[in-house]
């Protein structure tokens, strides 16, 4: 019995093995085959690569009171945010940071995202959610930009979404 | 059967409590963003959740629902923390190693918009020690060992070669033009690095080399693996401080003692002809692959400017 498990053991390991080398080639055969990875137990390795990530995706809003009146300008929500010394420890902005990114990525993918998609509705929360700390706040708008070398000395606006006004 | 003194079992088990914090570590980080999946946060699931996904996210939304996903937040990380602390102190539990990975599976629907390769690996390791606790024997945690050492040399591999695909890493603009963001970089490093594009391109060269060449140190024996093994621990941690991926560290470094171990058993018991033979047609085979991409996309950006 015992080493009728170790043999399947073994078995599988080497199987998986085989699996993830295999997953890592990118071609539409082996991606489809990746849908029935349901656990997620083969990963995708590409860190960074081949293109990485070198630009951010800035949320701002801004608010009108009941009468119309502007409450503020843009204001732009806290993430990504400056990077803390805590971070190399216990980054707490990493996950919502991602999912930020994530939506406004989707957002600006599309030419006229409708007011239902989960992405848009993501940011409407933040965006209401900062805003209710304003009691003045009736009604607000969002802006999503894509800035390039936000850390350089000339930082390149590559695009911006702008949404509906809505209730806070 | 041993190497430098130690069993496979026990360099495991040092890699189990590696995972174990690294669990303690993720459980800890979502119950400080529980905010994160209140209405109006980035991870809120009533919204996430309406995305596709995947089987495992639909079966989610099935049994527990949208509306009540928030609730499951807390109490799914609080068990995965008391499962870590009881993994530290008994590696080979295999029940608790189960919990752990179950605990990793629910809380994988609420965090997916922001899960990263840290995760991966934790998942990964996480159920290889959980099988290779179901048995004491030799061959299984000797199998164990090599799949997660294979595992660390993929990941790497994989990594260094996909850089290796673009002209924005072999020119060092890549690296440059992330840490030139908010989200992965800080100021003062990123304008070092831009008034110093030389820097830049030999960063650049070294991950990519680094990266896809890290398995040749594996063959080449235990010590040429402490140092590579160093290495990747000074590459991870400066990661975790500059771009703020403080989820890689662990997980990573839970396969580091399987992979110094495997390195010290093949040094013992594969003749060195035969390391360098295959070692030699694995860097042929890489330096090829880098070779033509340096190649390729050399002769692109050229004609693009």
């Amino acid at each position: 019995m015992r080493t009728a498990i170790a043999v399947v053991l073994v078995g599988v390991f080497a199987l998986w093995a085989a699996a993830s080398a295999i997953s890592q080639i990118r071609r539409p055969g082996v991606r489809r085959l990746r849908r029935f990875d349901v656990l997620g137990l083969v990963p995708v390795w590409n860190l960074f690569g081949p293109r990485p990530i070198v630009s951010d995706y800035f949320v701002s809003y801004r608010a009108w009171d009941e009468a119309g009146q502007e409450v503020h300008d843009w204001r732009r929500l806290p993430l990504p945010g400056r990077r803390r010394v805590l971070d190399a420890v216990m980054n707490t902005r990493r996950r919502a940071r991602k999912a930020q990114w994530g939506s406004a990525n989707y957002l600006l993918s599309l030419r006229r995202p409708p007011v239902t998609t989960p992405s848009y509705l993501l940011l409407l929360g933040a965006v209401t959610r900062d805003a209710r700390r304003d009691e003045a706040a009736y009604t607000v708008q969002f802006r999503v930009e894509c800035v390039a070398g936000h850390y350089s000395e000339q930082p390149r606006r590559i695009g911006a979404y702008e949404s509906e006004r809505h209730l806070v | 059967m041993t190497a430098t003194g130690w069993t496979a079992g026990e360099v495991l088990d040092l890699g189990c409590r590696l995972a174990a914090l690294a669990h303690a570590h993720t459980a800890l980080q979502i119950l400080l963003t529980r905010r994160d999946f209140a209405p109006g946060g980035a991870l809120d699931p009533r919204l996430t959740g309406r995305r596709v996904g995947n089987p495992l996210d639909r079966a989610f939304r099935r049994l527990v629902g949208l509306r009540r996903a928030r609730a499951t937040v807390v109490p799914v990380a609080l068990a995965r923390f008391a499962g870590a602390l009881v993994v530290l102190v008994f590696p080979r539990a295999w029940p608790v190693l189960l919990l752990l990975w179950l605990t990793e599976l629910a809380a994988q629907p609420l965090v997916r918009p922001g899960l990263d390769a840290g995760d991966e690996m934790l998942r990964v390791v996480t159920i290889v020690f959980t099988l290779r606790a179901l048995t004491s024997s030799d061959a299984v945690q000797v199998a164990a060992a090599g799949f997660l050492t294979f595992q660390l040399c993929l990941a790497y591999a994989v990594a260094g070669l996909s850089k290796g695909q673009s002209a924005m890493w072999w020119s060092g603009v890549g690296l440059r033009g992330v840490l030139a963001t908010e989200y992965f970089g800080i100021g003062r490093i990123a304008r070092r690095l831009a008034r110093s594009p030389g820097l830049a391109r030999t960063l650049g060269w070294a991950t990519i080399v680094g990266e896809s060449l890290f398995f040749v140190a594996i063959l080449a024996g235990p010590v040429a693996t402490v140092i590579a093994l160093a290495g990747a621990v000074a590459f991870h941690t400066m990661c975790a401080v500059v771009m703020g991926l403080d989820g890689f560290v662990l997980p990573f470094a839970a396969t580091f003692p399987s992979a110094y171990w495997i390195s010290a058993a093949l040094a013992d018991e594969v003749p060195g002809i035969l390391r360098l033979l295959i070692g030699a047609v694995l860097v042929c085979a890489v330096t090829g692959w880098l070779a033509h991409w340096h190649a390729t996309e050399s002769v692109r950006t050229r004609s693009r400017s």
